[in-house]
Parts: C-alpha cells; structure tokens; sequence
C-alpha cells in the first residue's frame, strides 16, 4: 500500500481530430477489440466515416458491433463467430497535456432521491438518481486561450485526468462553465477554469483502469 | 477517558459481510434527522417542546487515495453504478458495541491532486435506512 503523489498526475486536453484508415485493434477479451496505439483510442463520434472492417468485410453498426468512444473499444456481436483482423476507420482525438496545470479536483456526483416511506423504519432511505460530475482545473496560464475558445465557441472539450500518471483514467466531455485569469503584480499569470459534463455524447464520461 | 483518533477505522462492504479498511484521514458521522415542534397553548409551560421525526444520518470523509484500495473502488463504483453499500465507523478500530453501522449511498466523490501534494478523495455518503449500533 502506497501513497501517490500528485505531482505526476497528468491532465490531458482533446485537440483536433485526425482520420486513420484501417487502424489495428487487440482483442483484449472475447468479442471486445480495443485500437492497438493507445494514442489514438479515443474515437470521435462525430467522425465523418466510422467504418468496422472484420478483415474485409464491412461490418454493419446496426447490428455488429457497439462502440466504446473513450475507450477505443468494439464490441462484436457474438454471433458473428470468430472474427479479425478486425479493423477501424475513423476520427480519433489526439490528447495533450496541459503543460501548466498544477492542481484539480473531479467530482463525482449528482442527484439523490429522498425514498423514505411508512415502511422504512424510521429512518430516512435513498436512492442515486441523475449522475452528474464536475471539475475544476488550476493552472499556470500559458496564454494559449484554450478553454476561452472553447467557452466563447460553445464547443466541449474532451479532458483526462490520470491519477499520479498511473492506470486509472477519468475522462470526459465537458463544457467550459468558468474560465478565470488573476495575477498579483508579485506573481504569476494564473487561470481557473470550471468544467460541467456535457451533452456531445450519450456515454460522455468514463471511468476506467487500464490493465 | 478520551478516545485518541489514530485508531478508528472506517470499514466499507458492498455485502454487509465482507469489510475494506478506507485510507481515510479525516472521517466524520453525523447522527440527526427531523426535530419537530409540538410546541402548542395547551401543555406548554413557556418553554418550547419537540418530538423526534425521521431520523437519519450521514457520513464523510477525506481520504488518501489509494491505486488500488478496494473501498475506495467500491465507492466510486457505487455512485457510478447507482448501488448502496455498508459502513462501519468504529472509534476504537474493532466491532464492541461502541461503533456504528448502516447501509449508505454515495452522494459525492470528489478526486483532488495538487502538484505539491498526494491524490486524495472526498466521499460524503448519506444514509440509507437504519443506523445501529456494533
């Protein structure tokens, strides 16, 4: 049992997306292929062309095969039978680091829904309704006007968080609520920005442990 | 005789039955719930009087984060999942009648990492039905 240390935490921005063709998948689990270069496992929904090649059949996305956007993962149907190689063309998001950051917070939460009922005790009962997360983000301002474009463009922004740069990655879509610069003549130029979940996508957060 | 802080144990179940230790630093129980006035013209004595309500009760706690601690992961879990869990906040570490025990839901979990810092975790759990004693 170890601590982590934050300061090898990386926070990732997403930038513009870049078309691949026919990129490779491992089948990490039965059925389950996952893109082969992690740096380009995050698939654009909105891609132009997404387009599943089981070696060189065209697979339908109606009926074949589920698609896991921030994780880079297909999942084939089962009934399909052996496949591969099996291969993706489309748009992934490239992830930066925000060079600058030097402290976060992520929160996981939500609504949660008041169940209490003549027949629970005499103690109130509850139950977790409506997820919802939020983040907030110091950095060192690099004057790249990153989240101001994003925020004055109405457009989300894809971030990940790896704790201390280890396996478990929090990643999503978010718009930018706040983005705040401040500087003490003494100082340094510093932004604080706010980050709500946003609407790109059905699944538009994940949390998850790479192996 | 007062009760040092260092050996109390925050213990998270998603069964009831099998127990995970929480790297927690700073963990807290509040035991409340409705307080109602019945205060009225015909037995008050100019004092106010109340009844207890529903009662309730809520737990938080900061914690180290921890790779791979398994009720931090049963946490975070359950919140993503919609699913409850159990909670054991003992003050002297072990289940003999001072502790207390009682189904939760996670209400929050919030991840924090400063650069000059350790990754940590602030949980607040809201409970879930009856609050007894262990």
């Amino acid at each position: 049992m170890s601590c982590v240390p934050a300061y090898n935490t990386t926070i990732k921005s997403g930038g513009t997306p870049v078309s691949v063709v026919d990129e490779p998948t491992t089948e990490i689990s039965t059925d389950n292929w996952q893109i082969t270069d992690p740096i380009r496992r995050v698939i654009d929904s909105k891609s132009s062309v997404i387009e599943v090649y089981d070696d060189v059949t065209l697979l339908d996305p109606a009926t074949d095969y589920t698609i896991d956007y921030l994780q880079g993962i297909i999942t084939t149907t089962s009934s399909l039978g052996v496949l591969g190689p099996v291969t993706v063309t489309y748009d992934y998001i490239p992830l930066t680091e925000l060079g600058t950051a030097k402290s976060y917070s992520l929160s996981i939460g939500g609504d949660v829904a008041d169940s209490t009922t003549f027949n629970t005790g005499g103690f109130r009962t509850r139950v977790n309704t409506i997820l919802d997360i939020s983040m907030s983000i110091s950095n060192y301002s690099d004057l790249s006007q990153e989240f101001f474009d994003k925020k004055s463009g109405r457009l989300p922004i894809l971030i990940e968080v790896r704790p201390g740069n280890r396996k478990h990655v929090a990643m999503g879509w978010f718009v930018v609520e706040t983005d705040d610069h401040a500087g003490d003549i003494a100082g340094l130029e510093e932004e604080e920005i706010s980050l709500q979940l946003a609407s790109r996508d059905p699944l538009n957060f994940s949390y998850f442990i790479e192996p | 005789m007062s009760q040092p802080a260092y050996v109390k144990k925050i213990k998270i179940s998603t069964d009831n039955t099998v127990w995970n230790d929480l790297p927690a630093t700073s963990p807290s129980l509040s035991i409340g719930g409705d307080v109602l006035d019945d205060t009225n013209l015909a037995t008050n004595a100019g004092f106010r009087s109340r009844c207890l309500g529903i009662s309730d009760f809520s737990v938080s706690a900061d914690s180290i984060w921890l790779e791979n601690n398994q009720a931090l992961t049963d946490l975070r879990d359950s919140k993503l999942n919609r699913t409850t869990l159990y909670i054991q906040y003992l003050p002297k570490g072990i289940v003999d009648g001072t502790g207390f025990t009682g189904q939760v839901v996670v209400e929050s979990y919030e991840m924090t990492g400063d650069v000059a810092g350790l990754e940590t975790v602030s949980i607040s759990l809201q409970g879930n039905g009856t609050l007894t004693a262990v």
